[in-house]
């Protein structure tokens, strides 16, 4: 077969963009069918871990913003949604920064830290529904902007990607983890879900606005 | 934000590991030898939270064509197709206002196995959001969303989109700078330890020339030593408070040692009701923490949520400045540990302190800082010195 290069469709911003769709349709499809808590103790178990407390109650903050906030159905279950995802990457994240093995150099561990704790930052916030749509934007720049960061740094430092470090501690099930890019940009899609429907709460007094 | 609880957490870690009465890191240069320090040493641990906590530092203002930032800079309109750069040489472009920070000393981190070197309070930055400025020619400024520059009455603040500060310095604010970053909104700013703004020992502000200081700007983004990003310009001084206060028992004539917080401390916690405080009504109804507490040291009060991961567990914190050689701290933490809990408050307002007594009387402090209570949220916080438990899974 000849790859006719110079027709439009074959260009290489189209087969981008239809790979592109390809993987997130597929990863819809996952969403809706992956049982989170059993897909995550299988990682650990695979991988010979014990599970961090931070994950131990998946959806324990979840169940709180039920008890504790009015909100409709489809609101708490679209958080739950954002809690599970963001657990997900916290794991997949601090198998790494756990890991004895010499996979992460200090300053690698460093910026997936704080990639977990803006992980957090963006948990307690939207559970809460005390985060404005714009900070919640913010957070998830930067932990795209962090694993950026992390990933050129263990490559220059280790020759090894992010996705091979996490795929190094995750063991056989590398599905799971996907690509950590493109599992941001769902995080943020399902973070700006949140706010598609609902006014951009008051933003918090402490910041100076001026 | 995240920078302070790593740093807190690594002086926990080399409180655990080692008495570091001899080797105070606020007196660092008693005991420091020449050369690389262990990685793995309580000791260097200690040393780099103490240093990572400096905000204080060198701070200059100028623009973007300042010869030491590159000699015949013009800026740039557009890029051609072929990714040739199109120069707006018309002269009517605004200049652009720069912010220096450069810290008075620097913690660089080497890798034995790669030889790789990384200044720790750049990466600090980076991780909060600024970028690493690329070496070349080219100038870009990136932009760092929810980012600020802040005056003060005698300098300026950086602070993140949570309002933690990363770097403040004093100097002096020239109207046409402070005019012209006005009317564009934002300004640029350049943070690392090599933008020629300190001089070399046994070099004069004279002698160290302009090429000289512009040759030490582009070392240091040879060596990705320099962070910078275009952030917004707040042209009003700022009247939040940045400060900690500690007051002994007996303040408001209640019983327990009280820490003042500010309130953008608990922004990344998505405030201070996360933590069960609420707005002070009366000292019959304050509320108990909830999933808080202080740990105590001899040096620093550090609120944690005890129940969840190490890495995640500090909420913010207080270093005494002197030391273990602070008696004040001393006293003031041994109340709060005989106690077992102290008062939480937290707020916006600058809590009145000595000064205030001295300017106004018992009287007049008395008035300020119950206003300030009656604008604050408050709690009780259960006080413990030892270290939050490492959880292990």
């Amino acid at each position: 077969m000849i790859w006719q290069r110079d027709r439009r469709d074959d260009a290489d911003n189209h087969l981008d963009q239809w790979i592109r769709e390809a993987l997130d349709a597929e990863l819809v499809q996952r969403d809706a069918d992956f049982d989170f808590e059993a897909g995550l103790a299988d990682v650990y178990a695979r991988a010979g871990l014990g599970r961090p407390r931070a994950a131990d109650s998946p959806s324990r903050e979840a169940t709180d913003f039920r008890s504790d906030v009015a909100g409709s159905i489809d609101d708490r279950s679209a958080v739950r949604v954002v809690v599970e995802h963001i657990e997900m990457l916290d794991a997949l994240l601090g198998a790494v920064t756990s890991s004895e093995e010499e996979v992460s150099p200090q300053l690698g561990v460093m910026y997936l830290t704080m990639v977990r704790q803006f992980l957090w930052q963006l948990r307690v916030g939207v559970t809460g529904r005390r985060l404005s749509r714009a900070r919640a934007v913010q957070l998830v720049a930067t932990i795209e902007h962090d694993l950026s960061e992390a990933d050129q740094i263990l490559r220059a430092q280790q020759g090894l990607s992010l996705q091979e470090a996490v795929r190094i501690r995750i063991g056989e099930l590398r599905d799971v983890g996907g690509d950590l890019n493109q599992q941001v940009r769902r995080l943020r899609e399902k973070v700006l879900s949140l706010f598609a429907h609902v006014e951009d709460p008051a933003p918090r007094s402490p910041i100076p606005s001026r | 934000m995240g920078k302070e609880a790593r740093n807190r957490q690594r002086r926990a870690r080399s409180t655990d590991q080692g008495n570091t009465e001899c080797r105070d890191p606020a007196h660092w240069e008693h005991w420091l030898s020449e050369g690389p320090l262990p990685g793995d040493d309580p000791h260097t641990l200690a040393l780099l939270a103490r240093l990572a906590t400096e905000h204080h530092m060198w701070c200059k203002l100028t623009y973007l064509h300042d010869p030491v930032l590159g000699r015949g800079a013009v800026p740039v309109a557009g890029i051609r197709e072929d990714g040739t750069l199109i120069p707006d040489r018309s002269g009517t472009v605004d200049p652009i206002p720069v912010v220096m920070f450069e810290p008075s000393r620097s913690v660089i981190s080497q890798d034995s196995r790669t030889g790789t070197a990384h200044d720790l309070l750049t990466e600090a930055l980076i991780t909060a959001g600024f970028h690493r400025i690329a070496p070349g020619p080219i100038w870009s400024g990136r932009s760092a969303a929810g980012w600020g520059i802040y005056r003060r009455t005698d300098g300026l603040v950086l602070r993140d989109p949570d309002g933690a500060v990363y770097a403040e310095g004093r100097t002096a604010l020239d109207p046409a700078w402070v005019s012209i970053a006005t009317s564009l909104g934002s300004v640029l700013v350049l943070h690392g330890p090599c933008l020629g703004i300190r001089i070399p020992a046994g070099r004069t502000t004279t002698s160290y020339t302009i090429a000289e200081r512009a040759e030490e700007i582009t070392r240091g983004r040879q060596y990705g030593l320099l962070a910078g990003a275009t952030v917004r310009w707040h042209p009003e001084p700022l009247e939040e408070t940045l400060t900690w206060v500690l007051l002994p028992p007996g303040v408001y004539f209640q019983p327990l040692p009280i820490v003042y917080v500010p309130r953008w401390e608990f922004n990344r916690h998505s405030g201070p009701e996360t933590f069960g405080l609420a707005p002070f009504r009366s000292f019959g109804e304050i509320p108990r923490a909830q999933g808080m507490v202080a740990h105590i040291t001899e040096t620093d009060v550090d609120f944690y949520r005890p129940n969840v991961d190490r890495d995640l567990s500090f909420i913010c914190g207080y270093h005494a400045l002197g030391g273990t050689a602070d008696s004040r701290y001393a006293a003031w933490q041994q109340t709060a540990l005989t106690a077992r809990r102290l008062l939480l408050i937290t707020g916006s307002r600058e809590m009145p302190t000595g000064t205030t007594v001295q300017a106004s009387g018992p009287e007049g402090f008395y008035e300020a800082a119950w206003n300030v209570l009656c604008e604050s949220s408050v709690a009780i916080v259960t006080t413990t010195a030892d270290s939050p438990a490492p959880l292990k899974t």
